[in-house]
């Protein structure tokens, strides 16, 4: 069973009331690509060995362009770890799209604990678990923990009048 | 990046060249036709290297690539996935890009016929109330 096979098969033991279509490519080493739907909302997921599970969740108009050639919002090296995001956007029906998200539910969906990420940034649990709960949190910091989960801290400005995103760096 | 038009503007000029270019008569030419308009527009107006390998983080829009590709069955239409879209091109080079959002039919994003004047859903008539 492939993992966009398995993917599916575990969806639909958690949602038998979705939708769910999966195809694969004539090539048999190229992609694989997995849709669920729930009334308007609509999940996408396209699965490579070499890149592992790209994901992205809209609810929108069919018609809009918006979206059209645009690469995966997120991506995950794991079948569980693809299970669990897309198992939370379809329990919450939210976009991937520039949604702020919470530490804690990243940590969570990336299946780490407290534990884990406070071992592997050298703190007391205690510390960490601080650090989640706080409304202000240094650049540094968060950079430190995205970074044991296994991510990059980028840090985007965006500009409506211009429709431009900026990423930013600090010196 | 200021003044860089939006992608979805760059998309709406991707589909008034590709709709003005001269029809294909094959799967290949229409191929390539598909692949090279996108790559030119991209050039001009996004701002952005042509670096395919770095499709997963720049945002420009790429072509679908063959890894992409499958065969409708009992149909001369091959069909590339992406994450928000589907692209047919048929074998007289009929083009056509669908959302993969259903509605109550397909919802057709652009659509140009191939040099015999058939469209993709001429050349495959199940694909006129599906995306198959």
């Amino acid at each position: 069973m492939s993992p966009i096979e398995q993917l599916s098969q575990d969806l639909k033991a958690q949602f038998p009331e979705t939708e769910i279509e999966i195809r694969k490519s004539d090539d048999p080493n190229g992609f694989q690509f997995l849709s669920l739907v729930v009334g308007d909302f609509a999940v996408a997921v396209e699965w490579k060995s070499e890149h592992g599970f790209g994901i992205s969740s809209f609810r929108e108009d069919p018609s809009s362009l918006d979206g059209l050639f645009d690469s995966p919002s997120e991506w995950y090296t794991t079948e569980q770890g693809a299970f669990h995001r897309v198992a939370s956007l379809v329990c919450d029906l939210r976009s991937t799209r520039l949604q702020p998200v919470k530490i804690s539910d990243v940590r969570q969906e990336r299946g780490m604990s407290q534990e884990e990420i406070s071992r592997l940034l050298r703190i007391k649990q205690a510390t960490y678990s601080k650090l989640e709960r706080r409304e202000d949190v240094k650049i540094s910091s968060l950079q430190k923990v995205v970074e044991a989960m296994g991510g990059k801290l980028l840090i985007q400005a965006v500009f409506k009048d211009t429709r431009d995103v900026r990423e930013l760096t600090f010196q | 990046m200021s003044g860089i038009p939006s992608k979805e503007i760059r998309l709406k000029e991707f589909f008034r060249r590709l709709h003005s270019a001269v029809a294909t008569a094959s799967f290949e030419k229409a191929y390539e036709l598909l692949c090279s308009t996108l790559d030119q527009v991209e050039d001009e107006l996004s701002g952005l290297p042509n670096e395919p390998d770095q499709w997963m983080t720049l945002d420009r829009m790429f072509p679908p690539q063959t890894d992409r590709m499958s065969s409708v069955s009992g149909c001369d239409v091959k069909r590339f996935d992406s994450l928000r879209h589907i692209t047919y091109i048929a074998r007289n080079g009929a083009i056509e890009i669908r959302s993969r959002r259903k509605a109550e039919k397909p919802v057709i994003h652009f659509s140009k016929a191939g040099s015999d004047g058939k469209h993709v859903s001429d050349v495959c008539p199940k694909l006129v109330d599906e995306n198959l």
